[in-house]
C-alpha cells in the first residue's frame, strides 16, 4: 500500500498521524513543494516581527518524518493527476504511482489585478519565502503599504510597524477585518490602529503599483486617485484553493475540491483535505472552503483515517478566529459579522463597556447560537464556541450570555449536552471527555461508595458503553 | 452600626488578620447570614459584627487561616443578675415585640447529672473483660418481651419456643438517629442518616415531615413517625419502615407544636408532607384525637392494624413532671417502646423560653420510669429509648445502667456532620448546610461525607461502649440495663440520689 | 491498547462554590506554593487554571478535560499544545505564541491566557505534576472534585466503535 500526500502542511502531519495510527506498514510518501519540513504559517508575522526564532517555525521536525517512516520528495509539486493511472505528476515530469491519495496542496495567495504588480517589491505574505524576500528589503523599507485588512494583513501590519516600518493599510471594504468584525467592532478596531499610528484606508483599493525607472516600487495608486508612497507592497487580500494542477484529472471542482463527509473526492482512492477543499459548513449548512488551520488538521486527521481504512466523519466545522494586533485582541467565530437589527431571523445580542474594553456580540438564530465576536476580554471564548459545536438551544440562558454574569449556565448546558447519555445534539462528543461524573452515580447510594476507587471502577464501566 | 439600631449589640466579632487575608472571598460566599462583606473600593474583605452568629464556617473554609471568630469584646456593666443575654433579648423583644425563636437544645446552666455519675470497675475480686479478646455484645432488642418463656418439644424430642414474641427491631448499636423532620432538615441529612443507619445495622428516625420516596429503599433501618399534624403519613410509608413512632412531645418544647414556615416548603417538601408549596405546616400542640390514654391505645392499635401487627409501635413523649405515670399508661396502652425526651433536647424552631424553661432532665425522667414500670412488674411490656442531650458513649452507658434500652442522638448527629451549635436553626440559613431547604446552601452537606462521618461517630462510640463494659466486667450490653449498683453519685443530694436510685461514690 | 486517561471530574451536586479550588490551583502554580505568599508577595499574579462556574445554585470547577482528540491541539498553530503518551494535553510554554487559537477552540473554556513576567502564554490544567492527587481535587472540602485514574478507553479503543462521530 503506498500513500501519496501531495501537500506538506497540517493536514499532510495530521493524515500521517491518523495513517500511522492505523497502518504500520504502508508506505507514505509526502509530496513537498517547499524545501522544508512542515512550518506554521501563521507564525512567519510572529517572525518578522521577532517574537519567534527561526528554529521555532517549524512545525514538525526531520524526526517526525523519520520517526513514522515517511519519504518526503522536498522541492517539488504536484504538477498534474492521472487518475485512470493511478499516478500523479511531480514537478519536472515525473511520475508516482499510488494506492491512495491525499490532496493537501493548501491554498495560493490570490493577487488582484493591478498595474505594475509583477516585479520585485510586491509580496504575498503566506509562506516563508515570502517572509524572507521581505526581510531581505526590510532596511530599504521606509514606507510600506499592505493591502486587505484581513488576518495576514494586520499581522503583517503589526510586524512591519514593530520593525520601524510606516505603514499604510488599504481595505477594499469599509471595515478593518471584513470577514470577523461589524461596524461597531471595527471602529474599535480603527481606534487602536489610531492610537498605535498605523495609517488606513478604507472602502478603496489600489489599481497600480507605481514603480522608479530602476523597476523599484516607489508608490502606489488608489482607485480614488490618492498617491501613498512607498517602498513595498505587501497583497493580501485571501487565499484561493490550489486547484490548477487538477485541471483536466475530471476530478469534481467548484471553488474548491468537493469533498463528502469522509473527506473523499469524486475519484476514487483520492482524498482531500485543508485550504483545497469545500467542506461542510456547520453553520450556513453547506459546503464552502474555510481556510482555517484547525479545520485543516482535523480534516486531515479524517482523511488520514480514512485512506487507512477507518470509518471517520467530518461533521463540518465553521470560521473560527483569534487574532491580536498592537494590543487588540479579537475573538470570533461563525457567522460574527451579521449587524444588529439588519436581519429578522437572527437576533444579536451585544454588550458593551468602552471603559473596562469590553464587546461582546452573539449572533442567535432558530435558538441557536450562530456565531460570537469578544473583543479585548478573550479569556473564556471557548465556551461559545462550545455552544455553537453542540447546537444547543440557548433559549433558556440567551440573555446571560452577553452580560457580564457567569456563563454558568451556559457552560453547564455545553457540559450537559455532551454527557454521552444526551449527546443528540453533539455526535462529537466523544473527543471531548466525559464531561461531568455520570447521572448514574448521582441516583442516590443504595451502596455507598465510599472509596473513590469504587467510584471509578463505575465510571469507567459508563466510559466503554 | 450605621442604620442598626442603637440597641442591638453584637455576640460576636469577627477578627480577620489583613497579614494573611488572601482576598479569596470563600468567607464572603460561605457566610449565610451576611456577616461579611467584600468591598471592592477597598479591595478588602470585612465583617459586619452585629450579623455574625457564631456558627465559624468562615474560619473553617478561610484557606490561610485568617479568621478568628472571638465573644464580642465589649462587654455590659458586670451584673451577677442580669446576664448580657437577657439584655439582649430584652432589647430585641422591646425592640420587635415578638417571641424570640432559637433552635438546638437548652443551654442554660441546669445541673448535668452524667456529670454527677460515676462508673464501676471491676478490681482483682472480679475479673474484667478485654473486648479485643473476647465477644462482646452491643445487639439491643426494642420492643415488647413476653411475661415468660414456654418450651415445648417437637416430635424429635427437640425443644422449640412456644411463645409467640412480637415484633422486635434489632440495633447492632443501641444508638439510633433521634427523629429530625424533613423540613427542618435538608435531604442530604436524611440520606446521610439512612445509609449511616443501614451502614451500623442501626435505625435512623424521619421526624414528623414523612419520609421521602427516594429513601424508601433504607425502609428497613427508618422508624417513621406519626406527629399531632400527620404530615406525609400514608399506607406506603408506614408500610415501609421497619418501626412506627407517635410523637407527643418533644423534649425542647414540651407542650408545644411546631410550625415550618411556608417559604421552607419546596416542591419536593410538599410532595413529601403532603401540603401545598408554600404553606406553612403547623403541627398542633396536641393530637386533636388523643386526649387520653384510651385514646392514644385506639392510635396504637389504629397503626398496628395497618401494618397487620408486624412492626413495634413507639410512643414518643417529653419529660415532664408525671413523666412516670404517664409512662405506664402508655405501656399498658399497648405500645412497644417508650422514648422519653429530656429537657436539653434539640429543635428545630421553638420559643427560646420554652426551651429554656420547660421539662426535666432526662436521667431523672429515665431513672423515675424505669423504676414504676418494674414497681408495676411491666417493665418487660416496653422498651425504653433515652433521648434529649446524649453527647458522648458514657452517656450512652449510664443511660443504659439507669434503665433506658437505647438513646437517640440528635444534637451530637448533628454535631458529626458539622454543627457548631449557632442555634440558629430556625433561621433556615444554617451556614453548614444542615437546617437548610435553600438548594444553594443545602449542597454544603455532601451526604456521601456526611454519611461516613456519622458511620464513624458510631463505629467509635460502639468501641468505647465495648471498652467500658469490658472494664465493667459485662460482656453484654443487656446485662448492663438497669444494672444502676455500677452507678455510683458525686456532688449529689439525697433524694437525687433515691430518684435516680444510685448510691453516693463510696458507698 | 487501553492506556491510563486521568481526568478530573467535577460533581455539579458537590460544589457549593467556594473556590477553594481555585485558590489551590492558584498556589500549586505560583512561585513559592505557599497560600499567602502567592496572592501577597508573588510578582507572578495568581492564576487559577480551574474555574467554578456558579449560577444561582448551579456550580461547578471546570478544568481541562484532556480531551482524546482535543480542538485546543488541533488549533495550536505552534505545536506548543501536545498530547502525552500518557493521555495528558499539555502547553509547552516556551514555544507558544499566545495566539489565542486554543482560548477560542476549547468548548470548555478551560485554557486561558496568562501573563506572567508580561510574557503571555496559554495556560491550562496540568494535572499538577508534582502531586500525587491535583491541588483542586485535594482543597475541595465538599469532594465536589473526583480524580479518576481509572483506565479509560485508549485512542485505538475509541477508533475501533467510531461509527458515527467525527
Amino acid at each position: 500500500m503506498r500513500y501519496v500526500i501531495a501537500g506538506n502542511s497540517v493536514a499532510a502531519v495530521a493524515a500521517i498521524e491518523a495513517i500511522r495510527r492505523r497502518d504500520d506498514g504502508g508506505e507514505i510518501v509526502v509530496i513537498s513543494p517547499e524545501p522544508r519540513t512542515a512550518y506554521c504559517r501563521p507564525l512567519i508575522t510572529y517572525h518578522l516581527a521577532g517574537q519567534v526564532p527561526s528554529e521555532r517555525l517549524p512545525y514538525k521536525q526531520e524526526g517526525f518524518y523519520r520517526a513514522r517512516d515517511v519519504r518526503v520528495i522536498y522541492g517539488k509539486a504536484l504538477e498534474g493527476l492521472e487518475p485512470e493511472k493511478g499516478r500523479v505528476v511531480l514537478t519536472g515530469g515525473e511520475r508516482l504511482e499510488y494506492d491512495r491519495l491525499l490532496l493537501a496542496m493548501g491554498a495560493r495567495p490570490f493577487i488582484p489585478p493591478m498595474d505594475g504588480v509583477e516585479g520585485p517589491g510586491v509580496y504575498p505574505f503566506t509562506s516563508i519565502d515570502h517572509m524572507e524576500a521581505v526581510e531581505a528589503h526590510l532596511k530599504d523599507w521606509r514606507e510600506v503599504v499592505v493591502v486587505g485588512a484581513g488576518m495576514i494583513g494586520m499581522k503583517a501590519a503589526e510586524a512591519l510597524h514593530s520593525r520601524g516600518v510606516r505603514v499604510t493599510i488599504v481595505e477594499l471594504l469599509d471595515k478593518i477585518l471584513p470577514v470577523v468584525l461589524d461596524n461597531a467592532s471595527s471602529l474599535w478596531a480603527q481606534e487602536t490602529l489610531e492610537k498605535a499610528g498605523v495609517e488606513y484606508v478604507l472602502g478603496d483599493s489600489v489599481v497600480a503599483v507605481e514603480r522608479d525607472p530602476q523597476g523599484g516600487v516607489r508608490g502606489v495608486t488608489l482607485k480614488s486617485g490618492t498617491f501613498i508612497p512607498c517602498q513595498g507592497v505587501i497583497v493580501a487580500v485571501g487565499v484561493r484553493p490550489n486547484v490548477g494542477p487538477l485541471e483536466g484529472s475530471g476530478i469534481e471542482v467548484n471553488k474548491g475540491v468537493i469533498v463528502d463527509d469522509r473527506m473523499e473526492t469524486s475519484l476514487e482512492n483520492v482524498f482531500a483535505a485543508g485550504d483545497l477543499v469545500e467542506a461542510y459548513d456547520l453553520i450556513l449548512g453547506a459546503k464552502r472552503p474555510i481556510q482555517l488551520w484547525p479545520l485543516a488538521y482535523r480534516q486531515g486527521l479524517i482523511a488520514g483515517a480514512n485512506l487507512a481504512g477507518g470509518r471517520k466523519r467530518y461533521v463540518g466545522g465553521f470560521p473560527i478566529n483569534s487574532v491580536g494586533f498592537f494590543g487588540f485582541k479579537v475573538a470570533s467565530a461563525g457567522l460574527s459579522t451579521v449587524e444588529p437589527g439588519v436581519e429578522e431571523s437572527f437576533e444579536v445580542l451585544v454588550y458593551e463597556d468602552r471603559e473596562k474594553g469590553i464587546f461582546r456580540k452573539a449572533v442567535v438564530g432558530n435558538n441557536r447560537l450562530m456565531g460570537f465576536l469578544l473583543l479585548n476580554d478573550t479569556s473564556r471564548a471557548g465556551i461559545y464556541s462550545g455552544l455553537i459545536w453542540s447546537r444547543m438551544d440557548v433559549s433558556p440562558f440567551k440573555d446571560a450570555l452577553v452580560e457580564e454574569v457567569s456563563l454558568a449556565e451556559a457552560c453547564r448546558a455545553v457540559t450537559r449536552g455532551m454527557e454521552p447519555w444526551s449527546f443528540d445534539s453533539m455526535r462529537d462528543f466523544r473527543r471531548m471527555g466525559w464531561a461531568l461524573f455520570p447521572r448514574s452515580y448521582r441516583k442516590h447510594f443504595t451502596a455507598m461508595p465510599s472509596r473513590i476507587e469504587e467510584v471509578c471502577a463505575f465510571e469507567s464501566e459508563v466510559c466503554t458503553i | 452600626m450605621l442604620y442598626d439600631s442603637v440597641f442591638v449589640f453584637p455576640n460576636f466579632e469577627v477578627e480577620r488578620n489583613y497579614e494573611r487575608c488572601i482576598v479569596c472571598k470563600a468567607c464572603v460566599q460561605q457566610c449565610t447570614f451576611d456577616a461579611t462583606f467584600y468591598l471592592p473600593y477597598r479591595g478588602r474583605v470585612v465583617s459586619k459584627d452585629t450579623n455574625c452568629v457564631g456558627c465559624r464556617r468562615c474560619e473553617a473554609i478561610c484557606p490561610t487561616g485568617a479568621i478568628k471568630i472571638r465573644r464580642y469584646q465589649g462587654e455590659f456593666k458586670e451584673n451577677a443578675y442580669w446576664t448580657p443575654r437577657d439584655l439582649k433579648d430584652l432589647y430585641k423583644q422591646a425592640e420587635q415585640g415578638g417571641v424570640i425563636l432559637t433552635g438546638g437544645g437548652n443551654d442554660r446552666p441546669y445541673p448535668i447529672y452524667w456529670d454527677h455519675i460515676l462508673l464501676d470497675a471491676c478490681q482483682v475480686t472480679n475479673p474484667s473483660i478485654d473486648p479485643l479478646r473476647e465477644p462482646m455484645e452491643l445487639r439491643t432488642y426494642l420492643g415488647r418481651k413476653p411475661d415468660r418463656v414456654e418450651i415445648e418439644y417437637n416430635d424429635e424430642g427437640e425443644p422449640e419456643l412456644k411463645t409467640r414474641i412480637g415484633p422486635n427491631l434489632v440495633a447492632e448499636v443501641p444508638v439510633i438517629f433521634a427523629p429530625m423532620s424533613y423540613g427542618a432538615l435538608n435531604l442530604n441529612m436524611h440520606r446521610a442518616e439512612a445509609a449511616a443507619a443501614k451502614a451500623m445495622g442501626t435505625y435512623w428516625n424521619t421526624g414528623e415531615g414523612g419520609l421521602h420516596r427516594e429513601l424508601y429503599p433504607y425502609g428497613d433501618h427508618t422508624i417513621v413517625q406519626v406527629a399531632s399534624g400527620r404530615f406525609g403519613v400514608h399506607a406506603e410509608y408506614l408500610q415501609v419502615s421497619a418501626a412506627m413512632e407517635i410523637k407527643i412531645g418533644q423534649g425542647a418544647k414540651p407542650g408545644i407544636g411546631g410550625h415550618l414556615p411556608g417559604g421552607k416548603v419546596d416542591e419536593e417538601i410538599s410532595k413529601t408532607r403532603m401540603i401545598p408549596v408554600g404553606s406553612d405546616a403547623l403541627s398542633p400542640a396536641p393530637h386533636h384525637d388523643i386526649y387520653s390514654i384510651e385514646d392514644l391505645r385506639q392510635l396504637i392499635y389504629a397503626l398496628k392494624e395497618a401494618t397487620n401487627y408486624e412492626k413495634p409501635v413507639s410512643v414518643k413523649i417529653a419529660a415532664v413532671h408525671n413523666v412516670a405515670a404517664i409512662a405506664s399508661g402508655i405501656a399498658r396502652a399497648g405500645a412497644d417502646i417508650i422514648v422519653l425526651d429530656g429537657f436539653r433536647g434539640g429543635t428545630g424552631a421553638s420559643p427560646a423560653i420554652v426551651r429554656d424553661n420547660v421539662g426535666i432532665p432526662i436521667e431523672m425522667a429515665l431513672a423515675a420510669v424505669d423504676q414504676r414500670l418494674r414497681d408495676e412488674g411491666i417493665r418487660n411490656w416496653v422498651s425504653i429509648i433515652a433521648a434529649g442531650g446524649i453527647r458522648n458513649s458514657g452517656d450512652v452507658i449510664k443511660a443504659v445502667a439507669l434503665g433506658a434500652d437505647a438513646v437517640y442522638i440528635g444534637t451530637a448527629a448533628l454535631l458529626a456532620v458539622g454543627c457548631t451549635l449557632c442555634h440558629k436553626c430556625y433561621t433556615g440559613k444554617c451556614a453548614w448546610g444542615i437546617t437548610t431547604n435553600d438548594p444553594y446552601i443545602a449542597k454544603r452537606l455532601n451526604p456521601e461525607i456526611a454519611a461516613e462521618r456519622l458511620t464513624n461517630l458510631l463505629k467509635a462510640w460502639a468501641h468505647e461502649m465495648k471498652e467500658m463494659l469490658g472494664l465493667m466486667g459485662i460482656n453484654a450490653i443487656e446485662s448492663l440495663r438497669g444494672n444502676r449498683l455500677r452507678l455510683r453519685a458525686v456532688g449529689l443530694t439525697r433524694e437525687e440520689m433515691d430518684i435516680l436510685g444510685i448510691l453516693p461514690a463510696g458507698a | 491498547m487501553r492506556q491510563i486517561k486521568r481526568r478530573i471530574y467535577p460533581i455539579e451536586e458537590n460544589c457549593m462554590g467556594c473556590r477553594l479550588c481555585e485558590v489551590a490551583c492558584a498556589v500549586e502554580h505560583s512561585r513559592t506554593k505557599d497560600p499567602i505568599a502567592a496572592f501577597l508577595e508573588e510578582d507572578w499574579e495568581p492564576f487559577s487554571h480551574t474555574v467554578v462556574e456558579m449560577m444561582g445554585p448551579i456550580s461547578f470547577s471546570l478544568s481541562c478535560r484532556h480531551c482524546d482528540e482535543p480542538y485546543c491541539v488541533e488549533a495550536c498553530i505552534s505545536g506548543a499544545l501536545r498530547v502525552e503518551d500518557d493521555g495528558r494535553v499539555v502547553v509547552y510554554e516556551e514555544v507558544c505564541v499566545a495566539c489565542g487559537m486554543c482560548v477560542v477552540s476549547c468548548p470548555w473554556g478551560a485554557i486561558k491566557p496568562r501573563k506572567r513576567n508580561g510574557v503571555v502564554k496559554a495556560a491550562k490544567c496540568d494535572l499538577c505534576p508534582d502531586r500525587e492527587v491535583p491541588a483542586c481535587v485535594a482543597a475541595c472540602p465538599n469532594r465536589a472534585l473526583i480524580f479518576d485514574t481509572a483506565l479509560g478507553p485508549g485512542l485505538e479503543k475509541v477508533e475501533e466503535e467510531e461509527i458515527i462521530e467525527g
